[in-house]
């Protein structure tokens, strides 16, 4: 394997893993959680790109099935300052490289060069979800980032923050066409280059935006879109000119100025953090926020896996896995994998005594629900998306 | 691949038919991950296992074992994989058997005060359980996040609760252990201290090191979470100071949960590193504590953390006490801003193998001393340790000390940084490990006090135990014939060839 560029730049890091007492990059980690063995740990991650610098260590094909089975939680990322969450994507970069990546990237930079989108859907098809008068970017204070995923799959996603932006008067827009895939997806397959790319794209688009139609914040409703404009932007070397938002956290600033409120709800609800809105945005209590502003309404939480010792619900193994996500036919072991990982984490939430199981992220409701369904009741658990939960019970 | 199990064609499949498809591995990339441990390389030679399997069960462990042992294939057990000295490296190949697949907590008993627990429960994930029920047990090592129940039996290395509650050892009742021929037994009875029915062979297993078989499951006692805790840093002009300080809460009577030191330059890494991740935080959510640099502090300077727990009262009454004892020593209460930024550090920055500085990025931290020692003598090797660090020139981390119970004998662990890449660093610190553990034993200590003597110690073991060694030998060959268990510790240095 070629170690001269891309693996290489993570040296350092890579040879100062002590495979530590500490150990804490593995214990949480949703993946070694599930298969055990210590490579699937990232401390075992570690000693496989070193094992693939040094010459030991062949690319085989159970070897690139292991570094795709990371769920890019980022959980060892908030245990280790050597990042063995930035090793796993140079891994993956690096297998690109090598030619021998998994068969679906090349179907995503297929899907990146037709369609500006990893979703498999034509480009200008992105604003079909809104009526066609709504379609062209206008004057507005708002713009709403809807990304790729509620565009394309789970349109009733951002129908229901448009509701909710209506019934709260809020001027709002949308970038129309102008609106590309946030660059996440590349990333996290390993195609750094071409995710900045669409990164910077999206952030020009927001600038101008800002200039042309005095839009003054930007919220997004994906998190994974919200991580990237919150981070990326800074190493790109270029601004955001307009205050970045969760939708979530938009809610609250709506809650606060008294234009959301809501009818009583005697229910009991749990929430699932993101790994993306928590871990990487820093967004914990704006959702927490909402459903204690509802009146009635019971908050327990899955202790101790909340906050930033969450448990992933393992999405983006779907995307490699199950047909849902990305309209991707399904590999079985990824699904089973993801399978396991998210009844597990289904049965905690059960165990809380909760009515209602809700999240911010698409790929969690997905996750819970098992495919692309507005809402579904397990076990007598009620999965709602959060912006459903505003729409139903805001007054 | 290159130990005798590939004489047995069948090995494998007869593995998978103990455990199943999904529980063994002979990849080599899932190897070379067992090939390590938290410990320093010595040798720039790999000890790859064979298979790594997982069990779930006492019995599947009891015919693995059965299995091994009639072919003479080693067996190496592994919990967290954090040992400090090269405990659970598969010197001569063979079996690893990765324990973290048994992690059920079976039996919470608040009646007798036990908790019986398979032994690859994390003991983060065990002390979260037990929350639950207001109780937990007295043991909260640095590796808390890791390391398993079953490994920390075996190596009993030290905790912040010491001081009061004594090591991992005292708070174990039973153990269920497979022998190295296969039979299952349970070492005491589980729900009362037994205090003469027999051997106490809870003691002979536990510290063993997985030499003398695997243990499968750990009743432990349980306490009721005490009602308050107070925690003190404390800053000392020199270490003597803060030693001496320790010698007087000893004489005093007063019973600290925790009791710990640290020299000036432990204390500003620890400070340093969350200084520098709250300047720019590694990670988007990680919380910043310490937005001003930390004051300057001499690298001989000492540092206590101390802590008292238990129904309030007790517990305020024991700290207003302790504050005059150590006021007569010369010390005095770090800043409040320091002192939180510290005590975040050892909740959540040890998970921070980086330096936090560049110069020393691809050199890990690794252990340079883990031992105990009278407390008199402590001063003498925190000293003497300073001054090898200084003739070898080596990066040090600093150097830490935990005073347990009963007698507060001081557990020294320090650490440096050292590219295991290079020779020559590796060399040096071979001669400044060993220059330090001949000290240690010279002085009256033990060089198992912390993490067991693993791979790398054993050459110290016959300078330590003298005549007692054979008699342990005579009992590892009696309970273990074909010496398949954890071959190359505890006793011996016998590693295969090639």
């Amino acid at each position: 394997m070629d170690t001269s560029s891309i693996l290489k730049q993570y040296e350092k890091e890579i040879y100062s893993c002590t495979m530590c007492r500490d150990g804490g990059c593995g214990t949480m980690c949703p993946i070694f959680e599930n298969l055990g063995f210590e490579s699937c740990a990232p401390r075992g991650l570690m000693r496989i790109a070193q094992g693939l610098m040094e010459g030991r260590l062949k690319i085989t094909e159970p070897l690139i099935k292991k570094i795709y089975s990371c769920t890019d939680c980022g959980y060892c990322a908030t245990r280790c300052s050597l990042n063995p969450h930035n090793v796993m994507l140079a891994l993956r970069a690096q297998l690109i490289k090598a030619g021998k990546a998994h068969p679906y990237v090349a179907r995503f930079l297929e899907s990146y060069s037709t369609n500006r989108t990893p979703a498999f859907a034509p480009h200008e098809h992105r604003s079909d979800w809104l009526p066609e008068e709504l379609r062209t970017p206008r004057k507005a204070d708002v713009l709403f980032f809807a990304g790729c995923y509620a565009s394309h799959h789970t349109q009733y996603m951002a129908k229901a923050v448009v509701k909710i932006l209506d019934h709260a008067g809020v001027k709002w827009t949308t970038l129309g066409l102008d609106e590309w895939c946030c660059g996440e997806v590349a990333t996290q397959t390993g195609m750094q280059k071409l995710s900045d790319a669409f990164t910077k794209h999206n952030i020009l688009a927001i600038n101008r935006a800002a200039e042309e139609l005095g839009v003054t914040k930007i919220v997004t409703h994906c998190p994974g879109c919200f991580k990237t404009f919150k981070h990326v932007p800074r190493r790109l070397g270029l601004t955001l000119k307009v205050e970045l938002l969760h939708i979530t956290e938009f809610y609250c600033q709506l809650i606060e100025e008294g234009k959301l409120k809501f009818k009583e709800s005697k229910k009991t609800y749990v929430y699932q953090d993101g790994c993306h809105i928590g871990r990487w945005g820093g967004v914990y209590e704006a959702p927490r926020k909402i459903i204690k502003a509802i009146p009635g309404a019971k908050l327990v939480e899955m202790e101790p896996r909340i906050r930033d010792l969450q448990e992933c619900c393992t999405g983006s193994l779907k995307r490699w896995g199950c047909s849902a996500s990305y309209a991707l036919p399904s590999i079985k072991y990824y699904r089973d994998l993801s399978q396991k990982i998210v009844r597990r984490r289904f049965r905690e939430a059960k165990e809380t005594g909760a009515d209602i199981l809700t999240s911010t992220c698409g790929g969690c409701h997905r996750s819970f629900v098992g495919g692309n369904f507005e809402r579904k009741t397990v076990e007598d658990v009620d999965i709602v998306q959060i912006s459903t939960l505003v729409t139903d019970l805001m007054i | 691949m290159n130990s005798n199990i590939q004489q047995f064609d069948g090995a494998y499949e007869a593995l998978i038919k103990i455990v199943g498809t999904e529980n063994v591995t002979r990849e080599e990339y899932d190897l070379i991950c067992y090939e390590k441990d938290f410990s320093l390389s010595l040798t720039a030679r790999k000890f790859m296992p064979d298979f790594a399997i997982h069990v779930r069960t006492t019995r599947q462990a009891s015919e693995v074992i059965k299995l091994a042992n009639r072919y003479k294939i080693p067996i190496v057990p592994r919990g967290g994989g954090t040992n400090p000295w090269g405990g659970v490296i598969p010197a001569n190949g063979g079996i690893v058997i990765d324990m973290r697949k048994m992690d059920r907590i079976l039996k919470v008993d608040r009646e007798n005060g036990t908790v019986a627990v398979q032994a690859g429960v994390v003991i983060w994930n065990l002390v979260k359980h037990l929350e639950k029920y207001g109780v937990f047990v007295a043991d909260k090592p640095e590796s808390w996040f890791a390391a398993t129940i079953g490994a920390r039996t075996q190596t009993n290395g030290t905790g912040y609760y010491n001081s009061k509650y004594g090591r991992f050892i005292d708070q174990i009742v039973c153990l269920e252990v497979v022998l190295p021929t296969g039979e299952v037994i349970k070492t005491d009875p589980p729900k009362v201290y037994d205090p003469g029915s027999g051997y106490d062979l809870t003691r002979l297993f536990s510290n063993a090191e997985g030499t003398l078989g695997i243990i499968t499951e750990v009743t432990l006692r349980i306490r009721p979470l005490p009602e308050h805790r107070v925690v003190e840093v404390l800053e000392f002009p020199t270490y003597k100071d803060a030693v001496k300080a320790v010698v007087a809460i000893r004489d005093s009577g007063l019973v600290p949960e925790t009791i710990e030191t640290m020299d000036g330059k432990r204390y500003d890494r620890s400070l340093h590193a969350v200084y520098i991740d709250s300047q720019e935080p590694y990670h988007p959510s990680r919380v910043s504590v310490l937005r001003k640099p930390p004051p300057e502090i001499a690298n001989d300077a000492g540092v206590m953390v101390i802590a008292f727990a238990g129904a309030k009262k007790l517990a305020v009454t024991q700290v207003e006490l302790v504050h005059e004892i150590y006021q007569k020593c010369g010390g005095k209460l770090v800043p409040d801003w320091c002192q939180e930024a510290l005590l975040a550090s050892k909740e959540a920055y040890p998970h921070n193998p980086a330096p936090h500085d560049s110069t020393l990025m691809g050199k890990p931290f690794k252990y340079a001393l883990g031992t105990t020692i009278p407390l008199e003598r402590a001063t003498e090797v925190f000293q003497t340790y300073l001054k090898l660090v200084d003739k070898y020139n080596v990066e040090s981390r600093g150097i830490e000390a935990i005073y347990g119970a009963p007698d507060f004998h001081a557990t020294i662990c320090a650490q440096i940084y050292v590219d295991e890449r290079n020779k020559t660093e590796v060399q040096i610190a071979r001669k400044l490990i060993d220059e330090v553990h001949h000290l240690v034993i010279g002085l009256g200590g033990s060089i198992g006090g912390h993490g067991g003597l693993g791979m790398m110690r054993i050459r110290y073991v016959k300078n330590q135990r003298g005549t007692a060694l054979e008699l342990a030998r005579k009992m590892k060959r009696l309970l273990d014939p074909n010496n398949i268990m954890n071959p190359g510790k505890k006793l011996k240095i016998k590693i295969r060839e090639g």
